[in-house]
């Protein structure tokens, strides 16, 4: 497997999933994006960041219910592992590293 | 279920999702389609959905992705073919020249023939639209100009159709600055309903229904106004042979006609501005002016095609009074097929289309040949290599499948290179042949057809190779079979056919193209019966000036360098747009005949070189008899069957006629036509006839000195820019379709060349690596390199001197069928393919002494001590 490195957008992605907590697939986790960032990712963005981060082994997707909305189609829903949490616990820590690196005078006069 | 997805997108989701992704990416398409069904609409939540679902497609959803192994495999093909194209760097730019040259050529040609099959299918009703010609049924004679009655009377019989008629009318338009408008027409105001125009302003349906109503490009309304918001304004347009003016009102203004329809103006009169003008224009069918387009809807085309010649009989009784039919020419087949239709210009050919065509096939045939060639010659190379794919357990599909990856790899880059060449060089190529090929003339979908042809053609140069490499024995068993020949020598015979091929089609194009050459030099230096040299051509288009055209001529005839002047009626090489019925006495009551009439003066004869037959010339100043009084040419008086003509009275457009004199017959038209029946006299200023043209003998060592002299005379007399041309010029510009098609079959016919010196410089440097141990063997022994080249080269004669056997006669009967389309043509002899023999010889011969004297430089030694 290449590299389990998280990138920006899979980050992103990922911390979504943990927060829709079972209810994230494509639609959800597209609308959770829109809404606290500026983004508007596509669907299909979605869905293959969503794959890349199953093939890296930090989320698990399985069969969720079919309804008339989605023309009998099932959902493919997405779950955070052990693994996903502890890859965004990693970047969590090794940001606020960098933060706490960062010079006070920086944070007070620059912004 | 929200709607059914279209078949054509689920067949595309098919291709690019494979079916476990579907559920999840339609599913979620299908829930946003809800939502935005919901609050904006069902119309555009289904565009929506549409676009989403085409930019779906990735990577990892691919359904070939799925199939991992088969991918890996089909990677190390790549890799393998990769690297070996870069290992043999030269032998493989060998091998894609090849096929660059001959696909660019074949895209360049198959776009060409896009181009004029596109012509004229823009126009909204193209397929219900007819021509219609006046027909001669006796001779089969047909124009595209006809009389008022031709639409008229067809209409009223067939009251479905609708009608169209419009004549060309040169005016001068502009209140102040004038413009001349060549291409301006009066047009039926049904003009708009048969074709198709882009209208900026204005309206198509009533624009040209009142009279002084006129309607002009954007273009020229530029040029006129700087605006196109211009309707409802009046402009002064003024005929320029009529002398008449009418303030004319503009009602509406079109975008210019594409370059790609037979319909061409730079503005539209109402044609009761005509009718008012032109006392002919009342029914009659006699005045032939007016080019008529009928539109036959549903399809009834074969009942007025039926009912035209009860519609004659019906008018004229059982006899017509003259050779009269009417021909109807679908819209579609103008373009193409209007060649040996009288006042037709069209450039379109359909015999130029099958020759490019053919050429094209023949050039792809080559290079494919080529390449098949060369990719079997190097399966030796590649011996060892299929030897251990198939101990390690490689099949025949497998190793088939290695080689046309390969080929599919070379035709696709190639295909793309010799595509993307053409098309950085289009506008280069298209003056260099004359042509205004645009990628307009192709439709999207021409893409994936190119595409698709490009893999056929890999796949059908990829087979032969392929199974050729699948007869090569595994490593270990190569003893058991011919060692080193492998499918070598199988392949020799077709090898050596394809060779031939080639060469063929090299030699026939070569000797082609240099019989077009000396075609075009033969019409060029014809001698045309009078001196077009040092002949200065001054047309005045402004109705005033041509009043004081006597003066003009004579101040001209005073200055020094000026040998001596003439005026006349018609340019040179001459349009011949005057015809008038002749009448003598003693000729058949129900004959006809008419002639082409040139006004002139005087001094026509002498300037121009022309020698008496008999009689003399115009005696007097045109005041005194010559008003009465013609000239005729050698052509006129074999029609008119009166004995000693000179001195006779003859009547032509029913005025009587004194023939004072026959010229020699000389060429004033272009040689595409013969020479016509000519009446040469002399009118007064203000007929269509009249003098509009000086002529004028000059000095041409002078030229320099004498040009500014010549303006400032002109100032005196116009405003108007000072226009000249020479006469000699005019008419070898006259030749500009030939000089052109030349330029276009040499062109194709170097490609040609190159192709097979491609493949010949590729095969023998395959042949001298594989006899390279003979080689040294032979030089040690002391053969000279006359006799190495002869052991190279036989092989190639032998083929060579077939191939030039057969492409002799093919060439000359193809040629020879071309020829007759000229009244006056080159003669014909199987000598004029010897220099193109010797040149595709003389190319050859260089490229195996070039290889031979590559491998005689290094040591024998090396060579042989080496086992």
């Amino acid at each position: 497997m290449k590299g389990t490195h998280l990138g920006e957008f899979e980050e992103l992605v990922l911390l979504t999933v943990g927060i829709l907590q079972g209810e994230a697939y494509g639609i959800t986790v597209m609308d959770e994006i829109e809404k606290h960032t500026d983004r508007k990712p596509s669907v299909s963005t979605i869905h293959s960041t969503l794959n890349r981060l199953e093939k890296k082994g930090f989320i698990e997707s399985y069969k969720g219910g079919a309804s008339a909305t989605r023309g009998g189609r099932s959902k493919r829903l997405y779950r955070l592992n052990a693994e996903g949490q502890a890859a965004l616990q990693k970047a969590r820590s090794q940001r606020e590293r960098l933060w706490n690196l960062l010079p006070d005078t920086l944070l007070k006069y620059a912004f | 279920m929200p709607f059914k997805i279209p078949a054509w997108l689920q067949i595309f989701l098919d291709f690019t999702c494979d079916l476990d992704f579907q559920d999840e990416l339609l599913g979620d398409l299908f829930e946003l389609f809800e939502r935005e069904a919901s609050n904006q609409g069902n119309k555009k939540a289904k565009r929506k959905f549409t676009r989403r679902a085409l930019f779906s497609v990735r990577w990892y959803r691919l359904p070939a992705f799925q199939q991992i192994p088969h991918i890996m495999l089909f990677q190390n093909f790549y890799k393998v073919a990769v690297r070996h194209a870069a290992r043999h760097r030269s032998a493989s730019s060998i091998h894609a020249l090849g096929l660059i040259l001959g696909l660019g050529a074949a895209f360049y040609i198959g776009l060409y023939l896009k181009t004029e099959l596109y012509v004229d299918t823009m126009h909204q009703h193209s397929e219900q639209l007819y021509r219609v010609l006046r027909e001669n049924p006796q001779n089969g004679d047909r124009s595209i100009v006809t009389s008022s009655n031709h639409g008229q009377k067809l209409k009223e019989a067939f009251p479905f159709i609708k009608m169209a008629r419009f004549g060309q009318d040169p005016v001068k338009i502009g209140d102040q600055q004038t413009l001349l408008l060549e291409d301006f027409y009066w047009a039926d105001s049904t003009f708009f309903d048969l074709f198709t125009f882009d209208f900026i302003a204005g309206d198509p349906k009533t624009c040209l229904k009142e009279i002084n109503s006129i309607v002009l490009t954007e273009s020229k309304a530029m040029h006129l106004f700087q605006s196109t918001d211009i309707i409802g304004q009046t402009i002064k347009v003024k005929v320029y042979d009529s002398n008449e003016e009418f303030p004319m009102q503009i009602k509406g203004v079109v975008k210019d006609p594409s370059d790609y329809t037979h319909i061409q103006f730079d503005g539209l009169g109402s044609m009761a501005n005509a009718e008012k003008m032109y006392a002919q224009l009342v029914p009659n069918w006699y005045f032939s002016w007016l080019r008529t387009y009928i539109q036959v809807p549903d399809q009834r085309i074969a009942e007025v095609r039926a009912g035209i010649p009860g519609m004659i009989t019906a008018i004229f009784g059982d006899d017509p009074p003259m050779n009269f039919g009417i021909g109807l020419q679908p819209f579609s087949a103008i373009y193409l097929h209007s060649q040996d239709i009288e006042k037709s210009t069209l450039k379109g050919s359909i015999r130029n289309l099958q020759i490019f065509g053919a050429i094209g096939l023949l050039i792809l045939l080559i290079s494919l040949l080529n390449f098949i060639n060369l990719a079997t010659a190097r399966s030796v190379t590649r011996a060892k290599e299929v030897g251990i794919r198939k101990v390690v357990g490689a099949q025949q599909a497998g190793i088939i499948g290695q080689f046309l990856v390969e080929s599919l790899l070379f035709t696709l880059g190639s295909g793309i290179i010799g595509i993307g060449l053409v098309l950085l060089t289009l506008p280069k190529l298209n003056q260099l042949f004359g042509f205004k090929l645009s990628l307009a003339a192709l439709a999207w979908t021409d893409f994936f057809v190119i595409i698709l042809a490009l893999i056929v053609l890999g796949i059908l140069a990829g087979l032969i190779p392929a199974i050729v490499m699948t007869k090569i024995p595994s490593i270990g068993k190569e003893d058991q079979g011919n060692k080193i020949d492998f499918g070598i020598n199988r392949w020799s015979f077709t090898r050596k056919m394809f060779v031939g091929i080639q060469y063929f089609v090299a030699i026939a194009l070569v000797g082609a193209s240099m019989v077009f050459y000396q075609q075009y030099n033969y019409l060029k230096n014809f001698d045309l019966g009078f001196n077009p040299e040092q002949l200065l051509h001054i047309s005045v288009e402004d109705r005033k000036i041509q009043e004081q055209l006597p003066l003009l001529k004579e101040q001209i005839s005073q200055l020094g360098g000026v040998l001596g002047t003439s005026m006349t009626g018609e340019d040179l090489p001459s349009a011949l747009n005057n015809t008038w019925g002749i009448r003598w006495t003693g000729m058949a009551p129900d004959r006809n005949e008419a002639i082409n009439i040139v006004g002139v003066d005087q001094d026509y004869f002498e300037l121009l070189d022309i020698p008496f037959a008999e009689g003399e010339n115009f005696r007097m100043g045109y005041e005194v008899d010559s008003a009465k009084s013609v000239i005729l040419n050698e052509s006129a008086a074999k029609i008119i069957e009166v004995d000693d003509l000179v001195g006779q009275t003859i009547s032509i457009d029913d005025q009587p006629k004194r023939v004072v004199g026959i010229v020699k017959d000389y060429h004033n038209t272009s040689l595409h036509s013969t020479i016509q029946p000519l009446a040469y006299m002399i009118f007064p200023p203000g007929f269509r006839v009249s003098a509009d043209n000086v002529l004028a003998r000059v000095e041409t060592d002078n030229i320099k000195q004498l040009l500014p002299q010549l303006e400032q005379v002109w100032s005196q007399f116009s405003s108007d820019p000072f226009n000249y041309n020479f006469v000699d010029e005019a008419f070898a510009g006259a030749y500009e379709k030939e000089k052109r098609f030349t330029t276009l079959i040499s062109s194709f016919s170097f490609i040609a060349i190159a192709i097979s010196i491609v493949g010949l410089f590729g095969l023998i440097n395959f042949i001298i690596q594989l006899k390279l141990k003979e080689i040294g063997i032979r030089r040690v022994l002391g053969a000279s390199k006359g006799q190495l080249l002869s052991l190279l080269g036989k092989e190639f004669l032998i083929v060579f001197i077939i191939a030039s056997i057969l492409a002799i006669p093919v060439a000359y009967y193809f040629l020879g069928d071309w020829l007759t389309n000229y009244e006056y043509r080159i003669n014909l002899s199987a000598w004029q393919m010897i220099p193109a023999i010797l040149l595709c010889l003389l190319t050859s011969v260089s490229v195996i002494w070039f290889h031979l004297q590559r491998a005689s430089r290094v040591n024998p030694s090396e060579i042989i001590k080496t086992e």
